[in-house]
C-alpha cells in the first residue's frame, strides 16, 4: 500500500511540475515582433524643445543606459541629471565583448532591455529591428539632420525610411605613426609631408620596405598585412550588404589585392592587430603606424604607449578618408522610458557642451557638427608632439564614403576576415576568397534567417 | 471466535493498517519535501532548458520573431557546410584528444601506482593543477606560446627550424590550429584522468596482485592480465567523459582563436574554420548572430552525436567485459 502511496505521490508530483512546466512556458514572452506605441507626450516639439520635453520626463525620474565605455558615460551623466533634476540615469557598464550578446539575449527574452544602450557599429547592423524608429513620431529626429555628418546619420536609415539609432561620434580613421621610424628611414616626418608621400597603398607599400631594409627587419611599418585590407575595404564602404546584395566582392576585391601585394612585399610584422602580441610591438616602436580610427589616439595614450608623448602623429591615411568603429545610440522597442530616453540620447548626441566635454576627456569626436565650433578641436595635442591633429579627424569626417549596415554585419565580417587570412596566406586568390564568403554569407542568411540576398558581382 | 470478535480484530487491523498508510504518506511526504529543491531546480534550470532547446530547434526564433518552422532547421544544417567542418573538427579533436590523454594518463598512473615511487602526492599535484587553472588564464598564456613570434616558434628558431603557423594568423592556414587546440586540451585535463585512474588502480585489491606474483606473474603480465582488464570500469567512465568532453569542447579554441571581442569579430575557428568545433558554433550562431532556433538545432545535433557515441562506448565496454 505504501508503494502505492507513493506511487499517487510521485503522480502527484509529475502532475504538478507538468503544470509548473507549462505554466512557465506560457509565461515566456514571444519574441518581439511590433514596437510598444509610446504614450502620447507633445511629440513634434520633443526634437525642437528640449526643455518642455526635460520638464514632461521628469514624470518618470529613472533611467537606465548600457554601454561599455565608463569614462565617457561618468562625465555626461552627471551634466544630464544637471540639466534634468529629479532625474537619475543608471549607468550598466557593459564589457565591450558581452554586451551585444546581453542585449541579444535580452531581446529574445523579451526583457531586461535597457532604455538606453549604445552600439559599436561593429554591433549596430544585428540590433537595426530593435531600435525605436527615431525619425518617426515621436522622435522626430530628421529635424537634427543637417547637423549632424551626413553619411554618419543616414547610415543606420533602412530603405523603408526608418532610423534605429542616433550617432554619437564620427570614428574617422586615420593614420597614426611614428616619425622616428619614418626618419630613419628617410621618409618625411612632418604630416602633411607624410600624407602627400604615402598618398596611395602603392605608396605604402614602398615605404613599408624602406622601413623594413633600413631597419634591418627590426620595423614594420604595420601590424600585419589585414590591416591593409581593412583600410581599403572601409574606405570603399565597408559594407557587408547593400540594397538587398552582398558587396564583399566589389567593395574587398581591390584592398584584398593590396593585401597581397604587401604581403609579397613583405611589409608586415605578422601581428594581427589587438592581439596580445600587437601592443608591446607598438609600444616598442617594432610596427611604426596604426591606421585606425581616430579614437585610437586614446587607446594608445592611456593603454598601449603611455610613455610615447612625442612619439606619435597623425596624418590623412593611404587611399583617404574612412571610417571606423564609433557609436550609435539605440533606444529598444522594449524600453520602459521611452520619453525620458530620447531625452537622454538627445543630450548625448546634441548637446555640445557634453559633447565637447566628452570629447576633452576621451578624443571621442562628435558626429554632431555644431559641436565643432569650438576652438578645443584647434588645440595643439601633447601626445602629437603638439600636433592640432583633431581638425585633421573633422576633415576627413565630411569625404567618408555613404555606408549602411545589415542584420547580417556580425556573420558577414567573421566569414570575409577568415577569407581574408586565406587569401594574404596564399590558399586562395582574393576573388577566389571573397566569392567564398560571400556564397557562404548568401547561404547562411537564407538557411537560418530566411533572409535572400545575392551576390553583387566583382566591379 | 464470536462473529464479534471477528468484526472487532478487523475493525483493529484496519485501524492500524490505516495508520500505518498514513505514517508511511507521512514519511513519504517528508522525504519529497526534503528532496524537491533539488528537482524543483534541476526543472527548472536543467530539464525545461533541455526540452526548451528541442522546441527552439524547430523554430526560427531570433531576437525579431519566432516561427514554428518544422524540421527545416535540420535540413538546413545537414547542409550546411560550416556545420560539416564543425562536426568534423569535433570527431577529429575527440579522437585524437582521448586517443593521447588517454593512453597518458593511463600510463602514468600505473607509474605513480608503483610500489617503490616516493612522492606519489607532489606528482598528483602537479599533474593536477592544469585543471584547476582558469580557461581564460589558459587561453592567454598558451596565446602567447602559439603566437608566429611566440615562444614555440622561439625554440624553433633557434633550433634552425622554420617557424609554424600555429594559430594560423600568419598564413591564413589552418593546418596547425586543431593539433595545437588539442594540445591545450591535454594538457588540460590529463591531470584529472590520471587521478581517476589512480583511484581505480587503488581500488584493486592488492591480494589479487600478490596472488598474480605467486604464481609467477611478471610486472607486464599483471598489467595487462590483472591491471588493465580490472581497470574497465573506470576506464568505461573516463572514455565516456572525454567523449562527452571533447565534443563540447569550446573554451579552449574560444580562447586560442576567438579574435577580437565583440559582434562580428569572431573567428568562426580561426583560418580554414579549423578550430570551428559543434559548440563554438552554437555559441557563434546564437549569441553573435541572433540565429537561435539555427543554434538550438545545431546543439540538438550534438546531443544525437553525443548519445550514439556514448551507446557505442558503453556496447564496446561491457560487450568485452562480458566476455
Amino acid at each position: 500500500m505504501s508503494t502505492r502511496t507513493s506511487r499517487y505521490l510521485s503522480v502527484a508530483a509529475s502532475a504538478l511540475l507538468g503544470l509548473a512546466l507549462v505554466a512557465t512556458a506560457c509565461g515566456i514572452t514571444p519574441a518581439p515582433s511590433a514596437p510598444q506605441a509610446l504614450e502620447p507626450q507633445q511629440p513634434s516639439e520633443s526634437a525642437a524643445q528640449p526643455a518642455a520635453a526635460g520638464a514632461d520626463a521628469q514624470s518618470t525620474s529613472e533611467l537606465t543606459v548600457w554601454y561599455f565605455d565608463k569614462v565617457s558615460m561618468q562625465t555626461v551623466i552627471p551634466l544630464f541629471e544637471q540639466s534634468h533634476p529629479g532625474v537619475k540615469v543608471n549607468f550598466v557598464e557593459q564589457p565591450f565583448g558581452d554586451m551585444s550578446k546581453k542585449y541579444l539575449a535580452a531581446l529574445a527574452a523579451g526583457q531586461g532591455v535597457p532604455d538606453v544602450i549604445g552600439l559599436d557599429t561593429s554591433m549596430v547592423g544585428q540590433f537595426l529591428d530593435a531600435g525605436e524608429d527615431l525619425l518617426g513620431e515621436p522622435y522626430n529626429a530628421g529635424r537634427l539632420k543637417n547637423d549632424f555628418v551626413d553619411w554618419k546619420f543616414n547610415a543606420t536609415v533602412s530603405s523603408g525610411g526608418q532610423m534605429a539609432a542616433m550617432p554619437w561620434d564620427v570614428a574617422t580613421g586615420v593614420m597614426f605613426y611614428r616619425p622616428a621610424a619614418f626618419a630613419a628611414a628617410g621618409l618625411p616626418t612632418e604630416p602633411t609631408d607624410v600624407a602627400r608621400a604615402l598618398a596611395t597603398w602603392d605608396d605604402f607599400i614602398k615605404a613599408g620596405q624602406a622601413i623594413k631594409s633600413t631597419s634591418g627587419g627590426q620595423t614594420a611599418i604595420v601590424g600585419n598585412e589585414h590591416d591593409v585590407f581593412n583600410a581599403g575595404y572601409w574606405q570603399n564602404g565597408g559594407n557587408v550588404v547593400q540594397g538587398g546584395s552582398i558587396v564583399l566582392v566589389p567593395e574587398g576585391l581591390q584592398p584584398l589585392q593590396m593585401a597581397v601585394k604587401a604581403r609579397d612585399a613583405d611589409i608586415g610584422a605578422k601581428v594581427p592587430a589587438w592581439s596580445e602580441r600587437w601592443a608591446p610591438a607598438l609600444q616598442s616602436g617594432k610596427v611604426a603606424t596604426v591606421i585606425m580610427g581616430g579614437w585610437m589616439l586614446g587607446n594608445l595614450q592611456n593603454l598601449i604607449d603611455p610613455d610615447g608623448a612625442g612619439s606619435w602623429r597623425v596624418t590623412t591615411p593611404p587611399g583617404g578618408a574612412f571610417s571606423n568603429g564609433g557609436t550609435y545610440i539605440q533606444i529598444p522597442k522594449l524600453a520602459d522610458h521611452k520619453q525620458l530616453a530620447w531625452e537622454f540620447t538627445r543630450f548625448l548626441t546634441t548637446d555640445t557642451d557634453a559633447l565637447n566635454a566628452v570629447f576633452q576627456k576621451t578624443g571621442i569626436v562628435p558626429a554632431y557638427k555644431p559641436a565643432w565650433n569650438s576652438p578645443i578641436y584647434d588645440q595643439p595635442v601633447a601626445y602629437l608632439g603638439g600636433q592640432a591633429g583633431f581638425r585633421l579627424m573633422l576633415d576627413l569626417a565630411q569625404q567618408v564614403k555613404p555606408l549602411t549596415y545589415s542584420a547580417v554585419d556580425a556573420l558577414g565580417t567573421d566569414l570575409l576576415n577568415a577569407q581574408v587570412d586565406a587569401a594574404i596566406g596564399g590558399k586562395v586568390s582574393p576573388q577566389q576568397g571573397l566569392q567564398t564568403a560571400a556564397g557562404q554569407l548568401q547561404d547562411r542568411a537564407q538557411r537560418a534567417s530566411d533572409l535572400k540576398l545575392n551576390i553583387a558581382p566583382a566591379p | 471466535m464470536s462473529v464479534a470478535d471477528i468484526a472487532v480484530v478487523a475493525g483493529v487491523r484496519q485501524q492500524l493498517h490505516r495508520r500505518r498508510v498514513a505514517q508511511s504518506t507521512r514519511r513519504a511526504l517528508w522525504a519529497y519535501l526534503f528532496i524537491s529543491p533539488f528537482y524543483l531546480s534541476f526543472v527548472v534550470f536543467g530539464l525545461f532548458p533541455i526540452v526548451f532547446s528541442f522546441y527552439l530547434s524547430l523554430t526560427r526564433w531570433t531576437p525579431y520573431q519566432s516561427m514554428w518552422i518544422g524540421a527545416s532547421n535540420f535540413v538546413n544544417l545537414l547542409q550546411d557546410n560550416l556545420v560539416h567542418t564543425a562536426l568534423f573538427n569535433s570527431l577529429w579533436l575527440m579522437l585524437v584528444i582521448g586517443v593521447v590523454q588517454l593512453s597518458l594518463a593511463l600510463l602514468i598512473a600505473v607509474a605513480l601506482n608503483a610500489r617503490r615511487l616516493h612522492g606519489r602526492a607532489v606528482f598528483r599535484g602537479i599533474f593536477f593543477l592544469p585543471y584547476i587553472t582558469s580557461p581564460v588564464v589558459l587561453g592567454l598564456v598558451w596565446g602567447v606560446i602559439f603566437a608566429y613570434t611566440g615562444v614555440f616558434n622561439f625554440v624553433l628558431a633557434w633550433l634552425g627550424t622554420d617557424p609554424v603557423d600555429w594559430l594560423g594568423t600568419a598564413s591564413g592556414s589552418g593546418a596547425w590550429i586543431k593539433p595545437a587546440v588539442a594540445l591545450v586540451t591535454i594538457w588540460q585535463y590529463f591531470g584529472w584522468n590520471v587521478l581517476l585512474f589512480a583511484a581505480g588502480l587503488q581500488a584493486i585489491p592488492a591480494e589479487i596482485f600478490e596472488a598474480a606474483r605467486i604464481d609467477g606473474a611478471n610486472d607486464w603480465d599483471v598489467l595487462l592480465r590483472i591491471t588493465l582488464p580490472l581497470l574497465k570500469r573506470v576506464g568505461f567512465f573516463v572514455v565516456s567523459i572525454t567523449i562527452i568532453g571533447s565534443i563540447q569542447l569550446f573554451d579552449a579554441p574560444l580562447m586560442l582563436l576567438g579574435g577580437v571581442a565583440g559582434a562580428g569579430s569572431g573567428t568562426l575557428g580561426g583560418a580554414e574554420a579549423s578550430g570551428l568545433t559543434l559548440a563554438m558554433m552554437v555559441y557563434e550562431t546564437a549569441f553573435n548572430y541572433g540565429q537561435f532556433g539555427y543554434a538550438a538545432a545545431i546543439s540538438v545535433l550534438m546531443f544525437g552525436v553525443l548519445v550514439l557515441l556514448t551507446v557505442v562506448n558503453r556496447r564496446v565496454f561491457f560487450h568485452s567485459m562480458e566476455n
